[in-house]
């Protein structure tokens, strides 16, 4: 069969209309909300030190949900990338790994041992600590194995784990109201973040990019297999190292504050990989701004739709990419 | 550094999988300037040999120099430079990065020559165009690689291993997915690689091609080296018969001498015929 050629978008060009996008897109969640915002107002208070009504809200409503949200997106659609090239598996997803299991497991043992209350940094440090002992416990298993079975299996296991000790916190909660604010923080949401935990959990996400973005050449070598990869100089163990430590940062720490959400780190990719030639190490940026324009606009959706109490995000994204899903499987077996 | 590179020398090399030997002391050395083959029924350890002279596969035992120089002195980036590998199948490349452009697979090979975060060089550029010329494959530059036939493909392979402009070239079975045009092609043009100085070990099933197209041949079987030599040495009858458990039909052509299994060793129906070739 010959697939014709598929004319791609020139790279600085595509760049930069995605960062736009995103701009936009973040742009548009600010704006966005239940009470009404006069922005400009909103932003000569904030500018000018006077803590106005519509200061308050842009600044401690809206601001830290908007941009939790591109943040949350871009690792998950970059960390998403790198995990399918490096286990070179079109379903691999950030999830995978483990590590956001254990980082949603990590907060729940803050909800359960009631430090939640406690200060207002308690949960996503919790999944932090959570997100680190997957970490660890992955390559603690994975080893040095080179194949990517290995590690796919350590993340299996991880997440297993992660999942039975969350069974195990709700089944023992307290009452069904812990446990019901256990299941609703699990589903996943930008709902009501502060600019403290946002501000704790970027910067942990912007050196977990970097790590990934800084693997994107080596990565497109790996596409050729593992020793062709190696014939032309490239670490594999560093190279791993980099990816699973650049994605359990990402995820991670994005996890710890808004819970898991799922499904946008699996189809990001999937969007993105014909407009870069299916060129690994390019998708790796443009995955990260599809990531974060797919998380603004179901974070959008949730809010303007008239469905109340509000829809989660990760209920949200779950809606929409399963079908996605299920429709791009069927492309698959079409071609 | 690579000007000094005059011959990867192996000694002793030694690969156990478990509890089997797939090497068991093979000594072996290539020059510039000279195209080896490499034969030996399936399993005998050929494309593990030659993963571990790439530098891809250390050894249990034995080493690997490269003009004198261990692969740790060398360091991974140079040795990339100075050795390029082409593996045996195509099959390794994922679904979704199968569908990456020829073009793009064959820049891969410029890897080892490039600089953190630089962009593709015009010396780069030059170097993939080259490539793709010699191995036939620049009329595929924009088709994504799995929209090619496996012969095709192969090409597209090759371009990358030749894109990386190195004084060594090890190919994995380079001929086996090609018509007979394009064997002949791929033939020539790692001997005319060979002439213009680079050191060439290819690995190959068809004893025609070995025996008409290399300097040298190293007869392989069971994990150790039978015959190292000219290819008339080695595709003696006694040899074949112990590794291949074949005949071989020696003839020439235009002067050129090749040499073809003609039967198995333990075949008695053809029996009457032996002799009646050469």
């Amino acid at each position: 069969m010959i697939r014709p050629a598929l004319p791609t978008p020139p790279w600085p060009w595509l760049v930069a209309v995605l960062l736009a996008a995103t701009v936009a897109l973040t742009i548009a969640s600010i704006a966005i909300g239940y009470a009404p915002l006069d922005l400009g107002a909103a932003i000569a208070g904030a500018w000018s030190g006077r803590d106005g009504m519509d200061a308050l809200v842009l600044v401690q409503l809206r601001l830290p949900r908007a941009l939790l949200g591109a943040f949350m997106g871009f690792s998950l659609g970059v960390s998403g990338a790198a995990l399918q090239g490096l286990l070179r598996n079109p379903l691999a997803e950030p999830g995978v790994i483990g590590v956001s299991g254990a980082a949603a497991f990590g907060a729940v043992c803050v909800f359960y041992f009631g430090f939640a209350g406690a200060f207002a940094l308690a949960l996503p440090l919790g999944g932090m600590a959570g997100a680190l002992i997957a970490t660890l416990l992955l390559f603690r298993m994975a080893g040095a194995s080179h194949s990517p079975t290995g590690l796919i299996l350590a993340g299996v296991a991880t997440n297993a784990l992660a999942g039975a000790f969350t069974a195990l916190a709700l089944n023992l909660s307290p009452n069904p109201y812990a446990a019901l604010e256990i299941i609703f923080w699990l589903m996943g949401s930008l709902a009501d973040r502060s600019m403290a935990q946002f501000l704790l959990a970027a910067p942990l996400m912007v050196l977990g990019w970097i790590a990934l973005l800084a693997a994107a050449r080596n990565l497109e070598a790996l596409a050729l297999g593992e020793d062709t990869a190696a014939s032309l100089g490239v670490n594999l163990q560093r190279l791993r190292l980099q990816l699973v430590l650049g994605s359990a940062l990402a995820v991670g720490s994005a996890v710890s504050v808004t819970g898991a959400v799922g499904f946008v780190g699996l189809v990001a990719p999937h969007l993105m990989r014909p407009l870069v030639g299916h060129r690994p190490g390019r998708l790796l940026l443009v995955s990260g701004f599809a990531g974060a324009m797919i998380v603004l606009c179901a974070d959008m959706a949730v809010r303007l739709l008239p469905v109340r109490p509000e829809l989660k995000l990760g209920v949200m994204t779950a809606l929409v990419g399963a079908p996605f899903l299920i429709s791009m499987l069927q492309g698959r077996r079409r071609a | 550094m690579t000007a000094t590179m005059d011959a990867i020398v192996a000694s002793g090399l030694k690969l156990a999988h478990g509890a089997q030997l797939a090497l068991d002391g093979v000594d072996f050395t290539l020059r510039r300037g000279e195209i080896v083959g490499l034969i030996g029924p399936n399993g005998a350890g050929k494309s593990t040999l030659l993963r571990i002279l790439a530098g891809v596969l250390p050894p249990t035992a034995g080493q690997v120099s490269y003009g004198g120089r261990s692969p740790r002195d060398i360091g991974r980036q140079q040795l990339a430079r100075a050795v390029a590998w082409l593996s045996q199948s195509a099959d390794s490349i994922g679904d979704d990065n199968g569908a990456m452009r020829a073009r793009d697979i064959v820049a891969l090979g410029r890897l080892p020559h490039r600089r953190a975060f630089a962009s593709l060089t015009a010396a780069d550029h030059a170097a993939i165009g080259r490539a793709m010329d010699e191995a036939d494959c620049r009329q595929f530059s924009d088709r994504p690689l799995n929209g090619l036939s496996g012969g095709e493909r192969v090409r597209v392979l090759l371009a990358r291993a030749l894109a990386v402009e190195a004084p060594f070239l090890l190919a994995d079975e380079p001929a086996a997915a090609l018509d007979p045009l394009h064997q002949l092609q791929v033939m020539r043009l790692l001997r005319a690689k060979a002439r213009a100085g680079c050191g060439v070990l290819v690995t190959l099933h068809d004893l025609a091609l070995a025996s008409r197209f290399c300097d040298r041949l190293a007869l392989l079987a069971e994990g150790r080296k039978l015959a190292d030599g000219s290819p008339d040495a080695v595709l003696d009858d006694a040899l074949a018969a112990r590794a291949f458990h074949v005949r071989l039909a020696h003839a020439s052509h235009r002067g050129e001498r090749y040499a073809t299994p003609w039967e198995p060793v333990n075949d008695r129906t053809n029996a009457e015929t032996e002799g009646g070739h050469d």
